[in-house]
């Protein structure tokens, strides 16, 4: 299966381009980087900005999305939200997938009793409610950017771990290893060499959807209070400064969470584009 | 599986339990942000259990709207010449809600149990003027009341009590006021724990209405009672509903489920009179809000770096904007309802230019990123506040935001009650901005918060100035209402100069109730309109 | 029973005990090192020291961690789950009172997601290719993007201020708890928000795992031999597709049981959901315990039962 993986990955980027789904995902998730990377130069007036005379305006020429309880431009604070959801989603996706890549290849490569040990403290990970443990940690322990990425990567590791670790089990019989330890090579080589760079792919879609999963969680946290400190922008917290005025001023809370779902949509088309361009057998698997 | 799935729904559907039967106009619902954690007003501490103790305990005395003094459970009482003994006459006839008789022994029962250390209650240190308190309330070896030469509290018989000063209180009086000097019913506490007693739940006081039901979480349920000394309240139930999400609270004062809301955000407030069967009540209130910050850390030792923060922000705009009007500017310790508000003291304008060139002359010069910076160091700091008060926390983003524009960098930190708490008191904070709800007596807070003595209790800022000691001490020690007013009208006026805080607001306790319902009397502390529930009613209109 | 087998089920039976305890220890440790306690909470607006150190020491805060997590343990074992600092109720007393609203709010989403999910995506999956699956697919994806808080505020803002069709949030109106009719109508838009997600996720995953069972050999083999098409797929392909179905239902346990925390507040559903979050907020370590110790022993319970059921069943599956 790898080896037919290997000879089709030369028409993988064709089949991606040709592949409107992820085209689209990868559209709109490059307008959501640069959102929030250019988001000083981007957005038309300052996040932080109030005026108390401009509370709760409607959208119109001069704020295209409205104003909220502060008077400030709504439209501003979405682009700048875009960077807290990131910079937390980012974060929080590269460690959940070293520590699920590392975890999950040794679980498989060594199997035995390393395969169950870790297998079992996944579980312990995976039988507490997600949102339970990262309330916990964070509530308690103060919601800065390092924390949440951190306690988010705890509780999504699991799943990354779970299936490089198939991956590896799988590998781990395969002739080609097999030869290359014959030859002298060390675990760490077979692991990083063989075993991990046929997983990549696998382990990329993953970070796609991962990206979309951290960014949820993010906001829900937000929306309870425990997200980025004001006056900075983050989605989650702007839903819940627009739930009060639901009825007077309904653009409050719907175009931060729009936006969240954009997001979020786009990296899932993303990641299901690249997972029919890499390996159409890896379709069903994921 | 399916069986259980099944099994737990029908569980669901039916067993919540019904709510008592209401009828309409003879009942008054009260939606309720939280529950009360215990209605033993001896221990009780948090405003919601404040709230449901006051329909069903009483005091000695009860303040009217001027803050004045009247009877309540006390029919009159006597001051002795040299202000050290108080004498009580109590009314006759009064009964406890389970029928029996209400003494003097109750009285004396209440207040040592207050002074016990054994007793977990931070109402204790406004009894400090009694005799014997330092040895009553010592931490090692404590003594007991039958051990001292003058008893603080004494049972002449059982309709008179005497009170013994160790020396003049001004405010004596006024703290025999629920929520904290609720009587409590010897009978039933005698030689019982009060921190854990299962009367806290099942409370019984001499109070207008009587606990019949208290489902934690959902709702407090009490009947009028009929035997009450002043006359039975006109309404028939009393239905506290405890709703912790504001916007849900709304809903269900529009839709009918609650009757009566405090303290609704005031954006609502317009639209909320517009309503056709609701209206709104306002009142002056003791609470205030300020923005302070550590007395001893630079750059805020510095006067001129004081004044101008009070000069950079617009405090008229914030009541305006942010409280739609329903607070006073504040200009010190005692709010316009207070005697010992001084009129002539004003606080600093807002004029951002003054603010620029204050600290200009305090050695600051803008750095490259507009925040102003003095011997290298940027004038940047954090504000900490509790993140759960809506109006402080709109309060703090607008002074962070005005505070920019004159090149000071503040950043945020709402932090959840516990650790703000937790942080304030330890004195682990640069800014803040904190909401409390005052005493309407100006001695409690006013000598806790500002006298050098006081930098482990409420001083958390840690300010000393001696000539502020020495007005607060000299209030302390006379019990003419004259003299002390002379000596806070110096406090307010060193405090003004001194610019130690900037005094934001007084917000105004505001209510929204169903049109229909008269008989509220607003007092101006605590006691807002619940002090007056015993003669709400339903008129119908 | 055979030896192998009975070695298997009681070792299988002991890593569960001993990851629930992993839980409940991580869990307690966490919580302790925490800054901030209780005592903030239950003193409210008139703090001092004095006070709040008697309160630490009276609910044994002030006691080495280890030993009051004996103390809590010891007494869970056999059944006491302790007293909420807060309220002073009984802990296992409050977890069955608010047991009732998420079971119904979570088993009625779960219901809703099985039932529209299921036959849309064998549907997606059969119809490979054809609008069906494009739809359907679309659908899900989208639906898997909503934020869960979001959705729910979009729905109130639609259906309760817009139409005024239903109720904005609640359980049931005052006085009306009893009747069926209100209670029906508060559960509408909360079920909908959590089934909708829940549905959509569940399709892709069935699509997926019915295509892929599809392509195997052993399906090629019966099409080969000339069996229908519509028989190959319901008695062969949907079965085994189903199994990891079931896991993917069996991962949702945890919201399940333990509320949906988003749903519930946005809802201002009185379910176990925001009894946790109220707890965690207000540091009642007792009900954080209880709660996240209910939760996660119902679903390693749950765990244990599948597997052990599996070796049951398929005998192909080797003891490990």
């Amino acid at each position: 299966m790898t080896e037919q993986a290997h000879a089709e990955r030369p028409s993988a980027l064709r089949r991606f381009t040709r592949n409107r789904r992820g085209l689209v995902g990868g559209l709109v998730v490059t307008v959501m980087v640069i959102a929030g990377a250019l988001a000083p130069a981007l957005a038309p007036q300052s996040y932080s900005a109030q005026s108390l005379l401009n509370r709760l305006q409607p959208p119109s020429a001069a704020h295209w999305l409205g104003t909220d309880g502060f008077g400030r431009d709504v439209l501003s604070r979405v682009i700048w939200g875009s960077r807290v959801s990131l910079e937390i989603g980012l974060l929080a996706t590269m460690l959940s997938l070293v520590v699920g890549t590392a975890v999950g290849s040794v679980a498989g490569y060594f199997g035995g009793a390393a395969d169950t040990a870790i297998m079992r403290a996944a579980d312990v990970f995976l039988s507490v409610p997600a949102l339970f443990l990262i309330l916990i940690v964070v509530a308690l322990f103060g919601a800065s950017l390092t924390n949440t990425a951190l306690v988010i990567a705890l509780v999504t590791w699991a799943p990354v771990g779970r299936i490089v670790r198939s991956e590896c089990l799988s590998l781990r019989h395969r002739d080609f290893v097999h030869a290359a330890a014959a030859l002298g090579a060390g675990h760490a080589r077979i692991l990083s060499r063989h075993l991990l760079a046929n997983a990549l792919p696998i382990v990329i879609v993953q970070a796609s959807l991962l990206l979309g999963q951290t960014i949820l969680i993010e906001s829900g946290l937000s929306y309870l209070g425990l997200g980025a400190r004001p006056p900075l922008p983050s989605w989650g917290n702007m839903v819940v400064e627009g739930r009060q005025f639901l009825a007077s001023a309904w653009w409050i809370a719907t175009f931060p969470g729009l936006a969240i779902f954009v997001t979020v949509l786009g990296f899932n088309l993303f990641g299901d584009g690249l997972r029919d361009a890499s390996d159409p057998t890896l379709r069903g698997r994921l | 599986m399916i069986h259980a799935i099944v099994l737990a729904l029908l569980v669901a559907t039916i067993g919540l339990a019904p709510s008592p039967g209401l009828a309409a106009g003879k009942d008054f619902v009260i939606g309720l942000s939280g529950d009360a954690t215990s209605l033993n007003p001896v221990i009780a501490t948090d405003g919601q259990s404040y709230i449901a103790e006051w329909p069903l305990f009483d005091s000695l005395v009860e303040l009217d709207q001027g803050l004045n003094v009247r009877p309540l459970l006390a029919e009159s009482w006597e001051v002795s010449r040299d202000g050290l003994t108080y004498t009580f006459k109590l009314k006759r006839g009064v009964k406890w809600h389970d029928g029996k008789p209400f003494t003097a022994r109750d009285v004396a029962f209440t207040f040592y149990s207050v002074l016990d250390p054994k007793v977990t209650t931070p109402h204790r240190a406004y009894f400090d003027a009694l005799a014997g308190f330092p040895e009553l309330t010592a931490k090692e070896n404590p003594k007991r009341p039958e051990e001292l030469a003058v008893r603080p509290i004494e049972v002449i018989d059982d309709h008179t009590v005497r009170f013994r000063l160790r020396y003049p209180s001004g405010s004596f009086l006024a703290v025999l006021v629920n929520p904290r000097a609720g009587i409590v019913p010897e009978h039933l506490l005698k030689g019982v724990d009060l921190n854990t007693a299962e009367f806290n739940r099942k409370p019984i006081g001499t109070g207008p209405f009587r606990l019949v039901e208290w489902r934690r979480g959902e709702r407090l349920v009490m009947e009028a009672n009929a035997q009450y000394h002043g006359g039975r309240p006109a309404l028939d139930h009393l239905i506290l509903r405890i709703i912790p999400d504001s916007v849900v609270l709304l809903q269900e004062l529009r839709a009918g489920g609650v009757d009566f809301v405090e303290s609704p955000p005031l954006t609502e407030v317009a639209r909320l009179k517009q309503t056709a069967n609701l209206k709104v009540l306002a009142a002056d209130n003791t609470s205030y809000t300020y923005f302070g910050w550590r007395q001893d850390l630079a750059p805020f030792t510095d006067l001129r770096v004081r004044r101008a923060l009070y000069h950079a922000i617009d405090v008229p705009s914030i009541v305006r904007e942010v409280l739609q009007g329903y607070a006073a500017v504040s200009t010190g310790q005692f709010p316009p309802s207070s005697w010992a508000f001084d009129p002539s003291v004003k606080p600093y304008a807002y004029d951002p230019n003054r603010a620029k060139a204050l600290l200009a002359e305090a050695g600051f010069k803008p750095g490259p990123d507009g925040v102003l910076v003095k011997d290298g160091k940027r004038f940047s700091f954090s504000v900490r506040h509790d993140q759960a008060n809506q109006s402080v926390k709109d309060t703090a983003v607008i002074i962070q935001e005005y505070l920019k524009r004159v090149g000071v960098e503040v950043q945020l930190e709402p932090l959840d009650w516990p650790t703000f708490v937790k942080k304030l008191f330890a004195s682990e904070f640069e800014g803040i901005v904190v909401g409390w709800t005052n005493h309407h007596d100006p001695d409690p807070f006013a000598y806790t918060i500002w006298h050098s003595s006081q930098w482990k209790g409420r001083n958390f800022a840690h300010y000393k100035n001696p000539r502020v000691d020495e007005a607060l001490e000299a209030a302390r020690r006379t019990g003419v209402t004259a003299e002390r007013k002379k000596h806070y009208a110096e406090l307010s006026k060193l405090l003004m100069e001194d610019a130690p805080y900037v005094f934001l607001y007084f917000p105004q306790q505001v209510y929204v109730t169903r049109s229909g319902y008269e008989g509220f009397v607003p007092i101006p502390t605590f006691a807002g309109i619940y002090q007056s529930l015993k003669s709400v009613r339903w008129t119908g209109k | 029973m055979e030896p192998g087998l009975r070695t298997y089920i009681l070792k299988r039976v002991g890593f569960a005990v001993l990851m629930l305890v992993g839980v409940s220890i991580i869990l307690f440790t966490i919580m302790r090192l925490a800054p901030g306690g209780p005592e903030a909470v239950l003193i409210g607006g008139e703090f001092s020291q004095e006070a709040a150190a008697q309160i630490r020491q009276r609910l044994g805060l002030d006691r080495p961690i280890a030993l009051q997590y004996l103390g809590w343990a010891g007494a869970a074992v056999r059944g006491d789950l302790g007293r909420s600092f807060k309220t002073g109720d009984p802990v296992a007393a409050l977890i069955l009172d608010r047991l009732g609203p998420t079971l119904q709010l979570t088993a009625g989403a779960l219901t809703l997601a099985l039932v529209v999910a299921v036959p849309l995506g064998v549907l997606a999956a059969v119809r490979r290719g054809t609008i069906w699956d494009t739809l359907g697919s679309a659908v899900a994806l989208f639906g898997v993007s909503f934020p869960s808080f979001w959705l729910g505020i979009m729905l109130i803002l639609l259906f309760s201020e817009v139409l005024h069709l239903l109720p904005p949030s609640g359980l049931s109106e005052y006085g009306r708890e009893a009747e069926l009719s209100a209670r029906v109508r508060h559960a509408i838009l909360p079920t909908l928000t959590l089934g909708l997600i829940q549905m959509a996720s569940f399709m892709r995953f069935t699509r997926s795992s019915l295509l892929e069972v599809l392509r195997q050999d052993y399906v090629r083999t019966a099409r080969a031999k000339g069996l229908g098409g519509a028989r190959v797929v319901w008695r062969h392909a949907l079965r085994n597709a189903l199994i990891p179905v079931v896991t993917v239902v069996g991962l949702s346990l945890p919201t399940l049981v333990g509320g949906a925390v988003l749903t519930e507040t946005v809802f201002a559903w009185p379910g176990i959901g925001r009894l946790a979050v109220g707890a965690v907020f207000e540091r009642d370590y007792p009900v954080i315990m209880g709660v996240n110790l209910m939760v996660a022993a119902v679903v390693i319970s749950a765990n244990l039962l599948t597997d052990l059921a599996y070796c049951v069943i398929d005998p192909r599956i080797s003891y490990r």
